[in-house]
């Protein structure tokens, strides 16, 4: 009973020291966005890898997202003589939760695990210590750019993720279900206007899914360089690392998820 | 043990350097004691290495003696004790300054941990590009010394990625980029182990050109007693946490003690 109880106690122990560090690193990170020197080069070269080096997962996972949405729901929708608002369904669902969680949880397998692979390799072969003792802190030169880089790109892959998915949706509309681009169109359009508009252009659902990818953009990079600076053990840690890394900003990114929404249905509709 | 050298203690070496005899000291640890959990590391240990000296830290694996380099950068911080980087106890100092005050310093891994996504130009202009407000042609050239210095060309070799590079090169890429922004201290890391033996000897008269050369400090961690002999003014010899040996590469020659001489031999 001991045993289990000094167990558990070393367990919970860990965890809070966890929790601590992981905030003092995001701490550290977001304060390094403000001081001096700043990294650009770094900062660009890793949007282009988040941004750009997702952009074929994204594209797949919202074109495919947008057909099977439009797709399964038109069996149940065909039987009630709804088929027309085909597109309102797809783009509610897409725009509010699919695309940025969809989204997010791509880009945390593929970048995340990325981050924590390369962080951790680093790490076990010294090039961490390396940077320390030539004089440069590695939290500004390898997880702010990161930070920075992941936030700024999250909202425009969702961008992404949501039009090709209402692409998506249309293709399966108009070829399978025998409705007009115009009339598909016009079904998402009065879903997106229905929560109403933000300086009358941007409406509301757009800007509540627009807001989530910035959280799960500092998701991914947190967790993945956090992962990837705790390396120990060798190439083994850095598989683990990389697991944990994927495992955590998952989770995070659906837990986060619920409370964001939540949050922004009673700022934005209520 | 009992009659073994230990280091000098402050009040002797004060007295001498007061009279103009020595050299100030660059480096000094005071008393330092380090455990991980309930493993003692190091116990008490005090040393000092004065500018243009090379201080030895020998001993079998596991002993601490890299653990020593690392309190030096401050990558550790000791459970008691001081370290004294050119007249600042460095675990005094912010973050920020222990920054600073680490590029006096150049460090050569034991694994050369160069940055492998860098070429070897980018390497050895990392530090330069960091501190110093250089043209890309001052850059250009600094890196082409720091590589002459090491025997490489920067013509043949600058654009290759550490993964190209052979042992003994990326050995020589680490000092060339620990001294391209001109140190006055170098720490050396196990810097023969892994080479076989004649890369290992042109290493080591590599080290010994550059503390004459460059008229660097160097603090040289290391079980390779051919190279340590070759390479020091002095050498500490650990064992159980503690300096069983403090002393000149003839003294440590000339001890009767049963494990130094195992040692050496």
């Amino acid at each position: 009973m001991a045993r289990i109880g000094a167990t558990v106690e070393g367990y919970v122990k860990r965890a809070v020291l966890g929790v601590q560090e992981y905030s003092v690193l995001t701490a550290k990170a977001i304060r390094y966005v403000f001081s001096r020197p700043f990294y650009w080069r770094d900062t660009l070269q890793q949007m282009d890898k988040i941004g750009v080096g997702s952009l074929g997962i994204v594209l797949l996972t919202g074109l495919f997202t947008g057909m099977v949405l439009a797709l399964q729901s038109s069996v149940e929708m065909r039987r009630f003589g709804a088929i027309i608002y085909i597109g309102r369904l797809v783009a509610a669902s897409t725009v509010r939760e699919l695309g940025p969680v969809l989204t997010a949880l791509m880009v945390a397998g593929r970048v995340g695990a990325g981050m924590a692979a390369q962080l951790g390799s680093m790490k076990v072969t010294e090039q961490i210590d390396a940077l320390n003792v030539l004089g440069v802190d590695p939290i500004k030169k390898l997880v702010t750019p990161r930070l920075l880089a992941a936030l700024l790109m999250l909202p425009v892959l969702t961008v992404i993720t949501d039009t090709v998915a209402i692409f998506g949706g249309m293709l399966i509309a108009v070829v399978k279900l025998d409705l007009t681009p115009d009339l598909y169109m016009r079904s998402v359009y009065q879903t997106l206007a229905q929560s109403g508009f933000i300086f009358r252009v941007i409406p509301k659902d757009v800007l509540a899914g627009l807001i989530k990818p910035f959280f799960f953009g500092g998701i991914i990079a947190m967790t993945g360089c956090y992962f990837g600076l705790q390396t120990r053990g060798g190439t083994e840690g850095v598989g683990v690392s990389t697991t944990r890394a994927v495992v955590t900003a998952s989770i995070l990114i659906l837990s986060v998820d619920y409370f964001l929404t939540q949050l922004l249905i009673s700022i934005l509709v209520e | 043990m009992d009659d073994e050298r230990q280091p000098p203690s402050n009040a002797q070496t004060s007295a001498a350097a007061s009279s103009g005899l020595l050299e100030p000291v660059v480096i000094e640890a005071r008393h330092l004691y380090l455990s991980f959990g309930d493993n003692s590391v190091l116990e008490d240990i005090s040393f000092e290495v004065r500018e243009g000296d090379a201080l030895a830290i020998v001993g079998v694996s596991g002993v601490g003696k890299s653990t020593i380099l690392k309190l030096i950068l401050r990558l550790l911080v000791p459970d008691s004790g001081e370290v004294i980087i050119d007249g600042e106890d460095i675990n005094q100092l912010s973050f920020e300054e222990v920054l600073e005050v680490r590029q006096k310093m150049g460090m050569v891994f034991q694994a050369s941990a160069l940055f492998d996504s860098l070429s070897v130009f980018e390497n050895v202009a990392f530090p330069l590009r960091e501190h110093m407000h250089l043209t890309e042609d001052e850059l250009a050239e600094r890196v082409r010394q720091a590589l002459e210095m090491v025997n490489l060309s920067m013509d043949e070799l600058g654009a290759r990625l550490p993964a190209e590079l052979s042992g003994g090169q990326k050995k020589r890429v680490g000092i060339a980029r620990a001294i391209s922004h001109q140190p006055k201290i170098l720490l050396y890391d196990e810097p023969t182990t892994g080479l076989d033996p004649v890369t290992a000897r042109t290493i080591v008269e590599l080290i010994r050109r550059l503390e004459t050369e460059l008229d660097v400090t160097s603090v040289v961690v290391s079980h390779d007693m051919r190279a340590v002999l070759a390479v020091s003014t002095h050498i500490a010899m650990l064992q159980d946490g503690g300096i069983i040996f403090y002393g000149t590469p003839d003294e440590i020659r000339a001890s009767d003690n049963a494990y130094i001489q195992e040692f050496i031999d």
